[in-house]
């Protein structure tokens, strides 16, 4: 007597691994029936989660065109069980993925590219935040500057790659009409991907700002930051930095540390 | 003793009347000219992001419209635990938005951990029907709420299966409690494939207990029909509307499009012919 678990689980196999006789044995109908009826469910399950990793990488898409993508997706799929109901958090590892995928190993940036379009997928649906309450800030004592410590936007990531890959995602994005070519020997790019509003942007910045930033979202009090900025980029303007920080909303919270 | 707290304010019920698909090309359309409907209906799992652009136009709409939240994504049929995180952002999203329906698939979507993300029929047994009825009553007791349920469109069937689909989703609104939500189109794609009749489906539903109606478009395999809510209500399920709206009273009437995504426009006219059958049949109880 098969239960309701056995099933499934039968169900399951032969979605993900092809073993057509698992499900068939449980089916009503003609032998003759029960692969293409099981194919339903397949491509079902298969175009919906591709259909999800093409909406969430569009510049990979467009970098290896769509056949070789849903080649791609299709062993992504096999590797990387989807593990929720709600679609928005499968992909998750798919620069990984790409990073030991041998088709695209002639392709060295790629990884990079998928995790920057997870970055900005993020940061699309991260929590809404209210700016830095500046009216607070000022009331701190010149004396405690030093032991500020910020809260960055939630929607922000500092993204770090060995590749153009800010460069090869801003051509890349529909509405873009500047110059078409990369140089991929232009070296790395270290880029602050922010949401303002409801807008997503990938911003190329300098290293000792990213540093500094990156010092403050590890929890580093304000006094570090400018340290690490400094010793990077001995002219870096700490407090314009700050400013700008708080205006763009990239800076969302304070408190002082104790 | 402490008192009940009384909620601040309450939802707002969904008129028995036409609503559509809540989907994001029309998002600018519905609040630049908002339209003439009765209601709309998002999908749950498409707004459970901490915030973002979604949400934001979910707020928008919902402080113009009655909202009905539909899931695709909780597998309340499934064999494995119920994925608590799921439920504890569907219920956040509830409390949020105070939708006047909540409802859920009549299938399963996940096993051994894994998802499919798509809606897969049960074997109609005693097992079947004791498991899913008492997952119904847990996401009820954590939500504090009734939800509806909806039969799916399958393209198998299972020999395990001892009772009638329509039997077993009424059976499994009588023991849980759980409204129903009759898709139309899913019982005429089923019907088409398995050669059941749709009319014994429909009598066979508990009237007071559909609270609810889908329509949507399919398209055929060649070997089978195949829901895809790509299309068109087409004229037999329309026949099959009117024949459900006689049998279980005016209910709110959803028109789904979910692939293919026309002008906002299109998916008023549909719901317009939804209305129209609605008031139509509401004249016939009115002169019966």
């Amino acid at each position: 007597m098969h239960t309701l678990r056995d099933l499934q689980q039968d169900f399951l196999a032969t979605v993900f691994s092809e073993e057509q006789n698992a499900l068939a044995q449980h089916l009503v109908g003609p032998e003759s029936e029960r692969a293409w009826r099981a194919d339903i469910y397949r491509n079902n399950t298969f175009s919906n989660l591709r259909g999800t990793l093409e909406s969430t990488y569009p510049v990979i898409v467009k970098l290896v065109g769509v056949e070789f993508f849903r080649h791609t997706a299709q062993q992504y799929i096999l590797q990387y069980p989807s593990v929720s109901g709600d679609l928005h958090l499968f992909g998750v590892a798919f620069g990984a993925f790409l990073a030991s995928f041998p088709p695209v190993e002639q392709l060295p940036y790629l990884p990079d590219v998928a995790r920057l379009e997870w970055a900005c997928h993020k940061a699309y649906f991260a929590a809404d935040h209210t700016p830095l309450a500046l009216g607070r800030l000022m009331q701190v004592p010149p004396a405690r500057y030093v032991d500020l410590q910020f809260k960055l936007n939630p929607a922000c990531t500092l993204f770090e790659s060995a590749f153009p890959v800010d460069r090869i995602w801003q051509i890349n994005q529909d509405h873009y009409t500047g110059e078409q070519s990369v140089d991929l020997s232009s070296g790395s790019a270290i880029a602050l991907v922010t949401r303002t509003m409801y807008r997503v942007s990938v911003s190329t910045i300098v290293r000792s700002e990213w540093c500094a930033l990156q010092a403050l979202s590890s929890g580093l009090t304000f006094a570090t930051a400018g340290d690490v900025a400094l010793r990077i980029d001995p002219e870096f303007d700490l407090i314009s930095a700050l400013h700008r920080w708080v205006n763009d909303t990239i800076l969302v919270d304070f408190s002082l540390a104790t | 003793m402490i008192a009940k707290k009384t909620p601040d304010h309450t939802a707002t019920p969904i008129p028995p009347c036409a609503g559509i698909g809540l989907r994001a090309p029309h998002y600018l359309d519905i609040l630049s000219a908002p339209p003439a409907i009765g209601w709309f209906e998002a999908h749950s799992e498409n707004y459970f992001a901490e915030g973002g652009l979604p949400l934001y136009y979910l707020e928008q709409i919902r402080s113009r419209y009655p909202l009905s939240l539909h899931g695709v994504g909780l597998s309340l049929g499934s064999t494995d635990p119920l994925n608590t995180e799921h439920l504890r952002k569907l219920k956040s999203l509830i409390d949020r938005f105070e939708p006047g329906l909540v409802s859920e698939h009549l299938s399963w979507g996940s096993v051994s951990g894994r998802y499919f993300n798509d809606l897969l029929p049960l074997p109609y047994t005693e097992e079947a029907l004791a498991h899913v009825a008492s997952r119904i009553m847990q996401v009820q007791d954590f939500l504090g709420r009734q939800i509806l349920v909806e039969n799916v469109s399958s393209y198998l069937q299972f020999k395990q299966s001892t009772i009638p689909e329509w039997a077993f989703l009424a059976e499994i609104s009588t023991r849980s409690g759980c409204g129903i939500l009759l898709d139309v189109n899913n019982i005429y794609v089923s019907a088409v494939n398995h050669q059941f009749d749709s009319l014994e489906y429909l009598r066979a539903m508990p009237a007071e207990a559909v609270q609810e109606i889908h329509l949507a478009g399919f398209d055929s395999s060649g070997e089978c029909l195949i829901d895809t809510h790509g299309k068109a209500v087409c004229d037999d399920v329309w026949a099959l509307y009117a024949q459900a709206l006689a049998l279980v009273g005016n209910v709110p009437t959803l028109i789904e499009w979910d692939t293919d995504i026309p002008a906002l426009s299109v998916l008023l006219e549909e719901a317009g012919k939804a209305d129209s059958l609605l008031q139509r049949s509401d004249d016939h109880a009115h002169f019966a």
